[in-house]
């Protein structure tokens, strides 16, 4: 049965000349499960909300074409019988929640749909013990994980028991394991109960593997539609693949695994070279020194504790450890957010807390994970000199010269907030960077993004770092810091449980492997995609 | 940030009482001129904080309340040179006795609606509160909604904020200007960021069938013998105050000369006056006397 038809379709945001979408057909089976890919702007969030009807009820705009849900024009179909066949979920949990206590919320869209009190007890029941939200369920939405509270949103959701169910990008703001959780609890709507999905992701490593389907959208269009047995027909024409499948597309391999287990079966009988090239880096001087370092918010609760560590001109250090392993708290004391601290912390020579605040916006400078609570001037040239003129250090020349060099120069009279996500995040990096600290530091900048802006941030630190510049990465995602860290630290509980070269730390890891390492685990040591690219290349040559 | 525990008497009320509660007490302290009346109001309204063991948390808001009433006390003395007592003169710059009792006056007023904001905030659950106001007022609570979330998340974000602007060379340093700028730049982050986030939310009630037909309501609350108390007493407050207002009865002059706080109290007042302290006193007793299970 045809759940979604759409025909013909065409829109434009309100006064824009550029269409969103156009010209899409397309047609979505009861119990499909469809991943809709492609580059940031291409119109993937813009469907979701024209099957749902947000656009243009919500939106305006001018739209051209037909949406059909269960063979009925949408427009035809009254609102509550919409919102009741197609529930929507966004990218930030934090953002959707409208009541504080949790079973209030899972109860806001049957309220909605004025389902009376014994219906709604049921179906919270129900959607608790299905996604097993029963231990928190009193507890203040503003208690719980990330995780948990999108998990939280979905069951609203499913509550409402949507025959369809539209996500976007749920998991972007969420940490590893809660995007896992995530992940399979939409994979069991869709197996087990029979919803039909709708998927806009970024992570692809799992999703890519869980769906029916895969739209591929350019400029507004879907270019190819593509069954999951017919991946390996259409590789030349998909650029956004699982990165497992990436590395053996690059490889030149014509059929490339969706995971990690069919690529150890490809390269399972092949021999694979022992020795690789060394591509280790060395350095010698020092430029922070942390001694000792111990914190505690309140008493004998330590956040921090014995933390002692280098960091050396030109190194690329990547800090990795869960949520609460005292990550943020140690970055915020470099920066100088924290002082009151026991322990030694030299920079360049100096005691971190001896520094003045211009020696201090000089010396280091940070990258929080929400661009956006940077952007506050009118113009992006005003938000990337804001930093200069407050340490009163402005030069018109060097402002151009770096708005060029972050693409950002023929958009430095708009509005920062009216800019794309990619161009926010390198407008974020450039008001970072622009007072050149000698030590950078970058919270989750991987957070949310698709894998080719992940490489244009990569290529970009390495390119900071060659200047002799020190680079600080937090994050949970390995593959990166196998990418593009020289050295990695793991912290757990406020401690550090291992610290050195990226390889020796990643190569063995039994979470934080990077999806290289394990493909090639106990064949050769390696930790970087590119040298793994190279290995496979060497393979495929025997 | 206040927030909402279960754990006190007043929040057993009906949380629509503890709303018109709370407007009683706004309406009152908007329409009151008498500087005197309005502070033995505000007595009663910490008087029954105290009662219901919250009058501390009501306090650590009056803290942050002085504080721009100071600032508003300073400009209104600098701008306003009606009155004819002058107290103070340089120059050509004098400041009359009626401006500062005019004020003190504004100052007094906008701590006592701070104040009972505050209390609002300790006894009205929010999540009843849009339960109540969007089955009341329909679509229009979303805006109520919105405001409230805009609130929460002015508060969460400005610490975020803050730190960000240091690590970027906004010290927060210097003179008064200076410093002013400095959270200037922060209130302007924080308003962008939180309507940006309120379309977000508004956008995710809508898709989530918000506005689209009668709402019902997962947990309805019921009226008892000790709300229609309370509500009958803020109907007489709020009837003797419009009845004064109509009659004009709460006309109080600053300038050119100030009138007596003591010899403009008028009969209306001192009902009104009973009124609130008799919810105090209920309060209490409902708490202390035989009646408290």
């Amino acid at each position: 049965m045809e759940m979604i038809k759409i025909k013909d379709l065409t829109y434009y945001y309100p006064e824009t000349s550029r269409p969103a979408l156009e010209n899409i057909n397309l047609t979505i089976n009861e119990g499909d499960f469809v991943l809709i890919v492609g580059p940031s702007g291409c119109g993937k969030s813009t469907i979701l909300r024209a099957i749902n009807g947000l656009i243009p009820n919500f939106y305006g705009g001018k739209i051209k074409g037909e949406v059909l849900v269960k063979n009925k024009n949408i427009k035809d179909i009254s609102k509550k019988e919409l919102f009741k066949t197609v529930g929507f979920i966004f990218q930030d949990p934090e953002k959707q929640s409208v009541y504080n206590t949790i079973e209030r919320e899972i109860a806001f869209g049957m309220e909605n749909l004025n389902m009376d009190i014994t219906r709604m007890k049921k179906n919270i029941a129900e959607v608790s013990n299905l996604f097993n939200l029963d231990f928190i369920k009193e507890k203040s939405i503003n208690n719980i994980s990330g995780g948990e509270r999108q998990k939280v949103e979905i069951a609203s959701v499913v509550a409402m028991d949507p025959e369809v169910i539209l996500l976007d990008e749920p998991t972007s703001q969420l940490d590893p394991i809660s995007a896992d959780e995530i992940l399979n609890a939409i994979n069991k709507l869709n197996k087990d109960m029979g919803k039909t999905i709708i998927l806009v992701e970024q992570r692809l490593d799992k999703s890519f593997d869980m769906a029916d389907k895969i739209l591929i959208m350019q400029n507004g269009r879907i270019t190819n539609e593509i069954g999951k047995d017919e991946i390996n027909i259409y590789i030349d024409k998909i650029n956004f693949l699982p990165k497992v499948s990436i590395i053996f597309k690059e490889a030149g391999f014509k059929a490339v695994p969706l995971n990690i287990k069919e690529a150890k079966k490809i390269i399972a009988n092949k021999n694979v070279p022992n020795k690789r090239d060394s591509n280790i880096k060395s350095f010698k001087d020092e430029i922070l020194k942390v001694e000792d370092l111990y914190f505690e918010y309140s008493p004998n609760r330590p956040i921090l504790k014995n933390i002692n560590f280098n960091l050396h001109k030109g190194e690329v250090l990547g800090i990795m450890g869960h949520n609460g392993a005292g990550k943020t708290t140690l970055s915020k004391i470099l920066v100088g957010l924290i002082k009151k601290f026991k322990g030694k912390i030299i920079l360049n020579g100096k005691e971190i807390e001896r520094l003045n605040d211009v020696e201090r916006v000089k010396s280091i400078g940070y990258l929080a994970q929400n661009p956006t609570l940077y952007f506050g001037r009118d113009t992006v040239f005003d938000e990337v000199s804001y930093s200069l003129r407050n340490i009163g250090d402005f030069d018109r020349e060097k402002l151009i010269e770096l708005l060029k060099k972050f693409d950002l120069y023929g958009i430095m009279d708009k509005n920062p907030r009216d800019l794309s996500g990619g161009q926010k995040q390198r407008l974020a990096i450039a008001c970072t960077v622009v007072t050149k600290p000698d030590i950078l530091i970058l919270d989750e900048p991987t957070r949310g993004i698709d894998i080719y802006h992940k490489i244009e941030i990569g290529n970009f630190i390495k390119e900071y770092a060659s200047l002799g510049k020190s680079v600080i990465i937090i994050t949970h995602d390995s593959d990166f810091v196998g990418d593009f860290c020289d050295s990695t630290m793991i912290m757990h509980q406020g401690e550090i449980v291992a610290h050195g070269k990226t390889l020796d730390i990643l190569y063995d890891a039994i979470y934080y492997s990077p999806q290289i390492s394990r493909i090639f685990k106990d064949k050769i040591k390696v930790v970087n995609s590119k040298e793994g690219i190279e290995i496979l290349k060497r393979i495929t040559n025997y | 940030m206040l927030n909402f525990s279960r754990d006190k008497f007043i929040q057993r009320f009906n949380t629509l009482t503890n709303i018109i509660l709370i407007l009683t007490y706004i309406i009152a302290f908007l329409m009151i001129n008498n500087i005197l009346i309005l502070a033995i109001i505000l007595i009663s309204l910490i008087l029954l904080a105290k009662v219901n063991k919250i009058h501390k948390e009501v306090f650590a808001f009056f803290r942050f309340s002085v504080f721009i009433a100071l600032i508003i006390i300073i400009f209104n003395l600098l701008i306003n040179k009606n009155g004819e007592t002058q107290i103070f003169i340089i120059g050509d710059f004098y400041i009359t006795l009626e401006s500062f009792y005019y004020s003190l006056f504004m100052a007094s007023r906008l701590i006592a609606i701070m104040m009972t904001f505050a209390f609002g905030n300790l006894i009205i659950n929010p999540d009843d509160a849009f339960s109540i106001i969007s089955k009341i007022f329909g679509k229009s609570s979303l805006v109520m909604s919105l405001v409230y979330r805009l609130s929460f998340s002015l508060i969460k974000q400005i610490n975020n904020i803050k730190e960000i602007e240091f690590i970027r060379g906004n010290t927060f340093k210097g003179n008064l200007y200076k410093r002013i700028k400095s959270y200037g730049e922060v209130v302007n982050i924080l308003f962008l960021s939180s309507l940006e986030d309120s379309i977000e939310l508004a956008e995710a009630m809508y898709s989530r069938g918000y506005g689209s037909t009668k709402r019902s309501s997962f947990k309805n609350q019921n009226f008892n013998f000790r709300d229609y108390v309370i509500i009958l007493m803020c109907t007489i407050s709020i009837a003797f105050l419009i009845g004064q207002l109509i009659l004009g009865l709460n006309s109080f002059k600053f300038f050119p000369k100030i009138d007596s706080p003591l010899k403009k109290i008028t009969v209306y007042e001192i009902i009104i006056l009973f009124v609130f302290y008799s919810i105090v006193f209920v309060n209490w007793w409902w708490i202390n006397g035989n009646d408290k299970n």
